[in-house]
């Protein structure tokens, strides 16, 4: 009973926001339809001439940075206020998890069908363009297989990306929550100085680019840029949540309820 | 065994050592008093037992089971803090809506009836209550959840003397409809003597009373009289703390009291809850 009532606290919790996300986006869509109107044709009393398209690409990745967000927010005020309702710390995370899982795989599923749909509208037409990230990240294999694989794999695809970006975003703001003033300062400063200072530094002058080299790499393999597959980055994004949220327990389970 | 039974915990904050193994059993159906000056580790206590904080050594076991991390238990306990813990944004009566989500046995009517004898606006978000107002939103969620264990930790806190009386009449009433077991942590002892049955108090993080609330009372007593008297009087006796004005002496006592043999000139009178909490937490 509790493990469905923490979930449903948690799931009530993010509602909002992604409401309001999504009135957001299809704001920008309409103000995107009507900016691009105003500008790409030129009438010429009988015909229309269109001088350049307009459209909408790769906006999962805004859905994954406002997802991380919901992440960095996810953890003080809930886990106070199922603290005093008397939920377990497990029953916290269990429902934690299940919130994160449902809201992942929900926003994949909106974004997929915006996708699915916003494509379907435009297909045929010179004046608009709907590419999701997949059919950016991964054009050629998009054009190659069929529509529904491609759905299918796209919903994947960003439902891993979402979940890592919810699960990394969980993860620092229980970290801060667990750090006391001093490491959280420590942190605060010394983590952005080492990957914006530090290691730029180290990278031009003692490794010769070498360090950031091998980073691309590894991201290209990750992200499945070198065989041009969604696998790998899928795997990616499933393993960091999972490694993230492991992360997240064993932080959660020994936290305090501070004032 | 049932109740919440206390075994040896101890806790440090730091070099600060703010319980030392302190041992105690909160029986059934009772209301108790958890009285300790500031800093004594009143809110440490509760705050092991319901399991927000972790004690560095012992367990809690209510009803006989390990309390830690265990929801079929926790479900059985409820605890009104000093601080709010509740969403700041949320409204009253979502709060309640949500009590009620996770206590099933939650009383929404009653809460609402509660609502209205101490004029709370339901409708109000939580952080445009004032500390008065804040006290009484939790003392309604806390006493509306029908949970068996009922931890108040300074409930009183901000009440105007009017609110503090439908407060204890509210906690009594609640107590004789549906026995529970409560235990209120507060400074406010002398108004709290009436309502609570059993007193433990707590100082620099050791119990150094546990006893029912007349069994205490009636070890205690004031004798008064001139200097001389009085301290012949208390001469191996178990003196608590004196007070001097001019030639007079009042002397605070714990014993047994032989009112035959009183001699002339010392005037014995009961002790009161609150000088006896504050003779035994000075001592």
């Amino acid at each position: 009973m509790n493990r469905i009532s923490s979930y449903k606290y948690q799931i009530n919790d993010l509602k909002r926001p992604v409401a309001i996300y999504y009135f957001v986006i299809a704001c920008l869509y309409a103000l995107t339809f009507f900016g691009a109107v105003m500008t790409t044709h030129i009438d010429t009393g009988s015909d229309v001439y269109v001088t350049s398209s307009s459209g909408i690409s790769g906006w999962e990745i805004g859905t994954a940075i406002f997802l991380f967000v919901c992440g960095l927010n996810s953890f003080r005020e809930p886990f106070r206020m199922l603290i005093q309702n008397g939920s377990s710390r497990k029953n916290i995370f269990a429902g934690r998890f299940l919130a994160f899982l449902s809201v992942g795989a929900g926003m994949a599923l909106i974004d997929t069908l915006i996708m699915t749909v916003g494509q379907l509208l435009t297909s045929g037409s010179k004046r608009w363009y709907f590419k999701g990230f997949y059919e950016i990240a991964f054009s050629r294999r998009a054009e190659s297989i069929s529509g529904v694989q491609m759905h299918l794999e796209s919903f994947f695809l960003i439902f891993c990306m979402y979940m890592a970006a919810l699960a990394v975003g969980y993860f620092i703001t229980i970290g801060y929550y667990r750090m006391n003033k001093a490491a959280k300062i420590a942190v605060s400063i010394s983590v952005p100085g080492f990957l914006f200072y530090g290691l730029p530094i180290l990278d031009q002058y003692v490794t010769k680019g070498a360090i950031f080299r091998a980073i691309g790499k590894v991201f290209a393999f990750f992200f499945g840029m070198d065989d041009k597959i969604p696998y790998y980055p899928m795997a990616f994004g499933l393993l960091t949540a999972a490694v993230f949220l492991g992360l997240c327990w064993l932080m959660l389970r020994k936290a305090v309820v501070k004032d | 065994m049932s109740g919440i039974e206390v075994r040896n915990i101890s806790k440090n904050f730091g070099n600060v050592q703010a319980l030392k193994g302190v041992s105690v059993h909160f029986e059934e159906n009772r209301i108790y008093g958890l009285l300790g000056r500031n800093g004594a580790g009143k809110s440490t206590l509760l705050n092991i037992i319901t399991g927000r904080i972790f004690a560095a050594e012992g367990e809690v076991l209510i009803d006989g089971e390990a309390a830690l991390e265990n929801d079929r238990i926790l479900g059985k306990i409820y605890m009104m803090s000093e601080k709010n813990y509740y969403p700041e944004s949320m409204k009253v009566r979502d709060a309640f809506k949500w009590s009620k989500e996770f206590y099933p046995d939650f009383d929404l009517n009653y809460a609402k009836t509660l609502s209205e004898k101490f004029e709370l606006n339901t409708a109000k978000k939580i952080k445009s209550l004032s500390t008065g107002y804040s006290s009484i939103f939790k003392m309604i969620t806390a006493l509306s959840t029908n949970a068996r264990y009922i931890l108040l930790d300074e409930p009183i806190l901000g009440l105007d003397a009017n609110h503090r009386d439908l407060f204890y009449k509210t906690l009594i009433e609640k107590y004789s409809g549906n026995p529970c077991t409560i235990i209120i942590s507060t400074h406010l002892i002398e108004e709290a003597a009436g309502v609570i049955d059993h007193v433990v108090i707590i100082k620099n993080g050791e119990i150094i009373t546990d006893e029912s609330r007349d069994e205490l009372i009636s070890k205690g007593y004031t004798a008064s009289g001139t200097a001389s008297c009085v301290d012949s009087f208390t001469a191996g006796r178990n003196v608590l703390g004196t007070d001097s004005l001019g030639g007079l002496k009042t002397a605070y006592i714990m014993g047994e009291l032989d009112k035959n043999n009183v001699p002339e000139g010392i005037e014995i009178s009961k002790m009161d809850l609150q000088r006896l909490f504050i003779e035994l937490t000075n001592a």
